[in-house]
């Protein structure tokens, strides 16, 4: 008998905040995880040197494993028709909550009863209500700033542990222009401090969220895993788990390469898998077996499918008066409209934001690449950048069968694994909700007497979620409301992937909210409190 | 032909084009490096005068411009677009007026154009590019870029500010 109680898979924040609550419990727990440990100041050093400033840049490879690039995500996916669907992604201590932006706005009542509503998607199989205590505890746990006295939709029993982060000036005077056309601009909550909170400081504005926060005032994973460290959790980082084996239904070990390729096998009394939308169901249909050939927890067929995203899209503008982008958190502000209506019977919601990423390095090369911007560029670009903003809209998609994961047997991983293959694309629905939030970007920023000047469009925000999701029934989904596997008893899964249906919210505090309500399910099971 | 000096000769050249340049004296001693101007197909402050004209700034760090140069050195034509550029762009004798100028785009051809653009890269983001060699990082801080923004914003990265700063108008 094996004298681990919980191994968890997967040191992101779903998996740290759950190993965390079940060895305060008195529990023994096991954290594995694939990618290494970070170090913040290496992480600094890194993105300074990096040509492409994007989310991946500042943070190290792992040889032994990979992940999908931004610059070269068919590495990763392998090839797809245009656009291509790429969610990105790091592994390692933290997961990809080191590069986040923090943004943590809750579902909404109606996220969770979409089709009951609107008739269009899924409900999950739990309603607002019933999470909304866990949500609170998760706010609390990542340090979550907010104005608790505004009603953004998603009602609240407890204050934010935090006043709210101020927006920016730019965003002022944004909100002000908006203000007489019935628009709102507000504060998003997020996991960034505005004071002392944990033994972080307030956040100093410098602008690198993404990819690396210089203090830690913006709340990442990595602290939850040293905190497991220092509560006694075991955590063996550099072992990727290819295979669960089970007996029976029940699953008794995870088989984790090193990263000199050799096995070994973990056992434990139940096993939690925290590998988010892309690697779990990744490791389920690789644990395939004679008795499960089509993967382990997939008897309804829905491993790997429903993937959901938000559909990015982003909009740089010129401004008609300076509003000094860059100054402060890479995001603070986005509208309160485009959420949630009646629309959504006809078309996807979305959420509504104004990014504060000036991204210099990219608006100063593409100036030079114009001859004529040559003279004194110094001062061309202290007054373009000056006068522009950018705004976004993350697009909700519906689940939908043939939106699916499956693994590429011709293309594999350093360890031999075989890589995974993604069919995408987004529904009719979508598209008609990306046309409308196309058209109330370009209506906001003519209200603000702008001019577009960069479009970008993407399938993926980097929020992929629903591969495994949760249901009452057996046949049509892959885990119960408490994200217990119906096939296997002691398997748990959590992370995006449990998500029935997306939202417009960014997942991470709702997986947060998840992982500490399963946390107190294994404790409820485990030790009887 | 490349200028030779003596030390002395090029420290007294250059403490006057840094008074004419309006650069402060500290930025002097690391400017003054035989070694690094041994290959340069001219002075230190012609070469300067151009990096001044073509960004329109004055505000060059001392050790960015050395790691630039260096970096052109080990160039294979890096020495020879240089003297080339500077024939067209920073002629002797240097006249300020030109400074504020733009630069005849026509007179350029495509190789020069290329270097100038390389240049300017260099200067403003603070990184070599070299897509075979693998980037150079010449320096993060002073990349005029960043220095563009610097009197209303801390360099990105770095936490030179209190919380909040943001919401107020830049002074």
């Amino acid at each position: 008998m094996s004298d681990t109680d919980v191994l968890v898979i997967g040191a992101g924040v779903a998996g740290s905040l759950l190993a965390c609550e079940l060895q305060q419990a008195g529990l023994r727990v096991h954290l594995l995880e694939a990618g290494g440990a970070y170090d913040r100041q290496r992480a600094l050093r890194g993105y300074r040197r990096a040509w492409d400033r994007n989310f991946q840049a500042a943070w190290p490879d792992w040889p032994w494993t990979i992940v999908p690039h931004l610059e070269e995500p068919e590495h990763y996916y392998g090839s797809q028709p245009l656009p291509g669907y790429h969610p990105a992604f790091i592994k390692g201590e933290g997961g990809t909550t080191r590069v986040w932006t923090g943004m943590t706005p809750r579902f909404l009542p109606a996220d969770f009863r979409l089709h009951s509503h609107y008739g269009v998607g899924r409900d999950w199989p739990l309603d607002y209500q019933q999470l909304e205590p866990w949500y609170v505890q998760a706010e609390h746990r990542l340090g979550v700033a907010g104005n608790s006295s505004q009603d953004q939709g998603s009602p609240r029993s407890a204050p934010y542990p935090m006043p709210e982060i101020p927006l920016t000036w730019g965003e002022s005077w944004m909100a002000g222009k908006l203000k007489k056309h019935g628009m709102r601009l507000v504060s998003s909550p997020a996991a960034r401090n505005s004071r002392q909170w944990q033994q972080r400081p307030p956040c100093c504005g410098s602008n690198t969220c993404t990819p690396v926060c210089p203090s830690g005032a913006r709340y990442d994973a990595g602290v939850d895993v040293q905190r497991a460290k220092s509560l006694g959790v075991r955590v063996s980082s550099q072992h990727v788990v290819w295979k669960l084996e089970h007996q029976g239904k029940y699953i008794v070990a995870a088989h984790a390469k090193n990263p000199d390729g050799e096995s070994r096998r973990f056992t434990a009394k139940r096993i939690v898998v925290a590998c988010n939308s892309i690697e779990t169901p990744r490791l389920l249909l690789m644990s395939a077996t004679e008795t499960y050939p089509q993967g382990l927890a997939n008897s309804s067929g829905q491993v790997g499918r429903n993937l959901m995203d938000h559909v990015f899209l982003f909009y740089r503008f010129s401004t008609p008066e300076p509003v000094w982008p860059g100054r402060g958190p890479q995001a603070v502000g986005h509208f309160l409209h485009g959420r949630h209506g009646a629309f959504r019977r006809r078309h996807a919601a979305a959420k509504l934001f104004v990014s504060n990423d000036a991204d210099v390095m990219s608006q100063t090369t593409h100036m030079l690449n114009d001859p004529a911007n040559w003279h004194r560029p110094v001062e061309r670009l202290r007054q373009s950048i000056s006068h522009s903003a950018a705004l976004g809209a993350e697009v909700e998609t519906l689940p939908a069968s043939g939106n699916r994961l499956r693994l590429d047997a011709r293309r594999r991983d350093p360890l031999g694994l075989p890589l995974p293959r993604i069919d995408y694309a987004i529904s009719e629905y979508s598209e008609r909700g990306e046309k409308h939030w196309h058209e109330e970007l370009l209506r906001i920023i003519a209200l603000l007497g702008g001019t577009p000047l960069k479009v970008k469009r993407s399938l993926s925000a980097h929020h992929p979620c629903g591969t495994t999701r949760m249901g009452d029934s057996p046949r049509d989904s892959v885990v119960n409301a408490d994200g217990q596997c119906h096939d296997h008893p002691n398997l748990y899964i959590v992370g995006g992937s449990v998500f029935p249906a997306i939202g417009t919210a960014n997942p991470t505090l709702t997986i947060a909210a998840l992982s500490l309500r399963l946390a107190a399910h294994l404790k409820a099971v485990l030790t009887g409190k | 032909m490349p200028h030779k000096h003596t030390p002395d000769k090029l420290r007294r050249q250059l403490i006057r084009a840094m008074a004419a340049a309006g650069l402060s004296i500290p930025c002097y001693p690391a400017l003054y490096s035989v070694k690094a101007m041994a290959a340069m197909p001219a002075s230190k402050t012609r070469i300067l005068w151009l990096f001044q004209r073509l960004t329109g700034s004055r505000r060059l760090n001392h050790h960015f411009i050395k790691r630039l140069l260096v970096a052109l050195e080990h160039e294979p034509s890096g020495t020879d677009h240089l003297r080339r550029v500077l024939n067209k762009l920073a002629p002797e004798p240097l006249d300020d007026g030109m400074m504020q100028l733009p630069i005849d785009i026509d007179a350029l051809d495509d190789g020069e154009r290329w270097f100038v653009q390389h240049l300017l890269v260099s200067l403003m983001t603070g990184i070599y590019f070299h897509e075979q060699r693998g980037n150079l990082t010449l320096s993060y801080r002073y990349a005029l870029m960043h220095d563009a923004l610097q009197d209303i914003r801390p360099v990105p990265g770095t936490c030179q500010q209190s919380f909040g700063f943001w919401q107020y108008p830049p002074v």
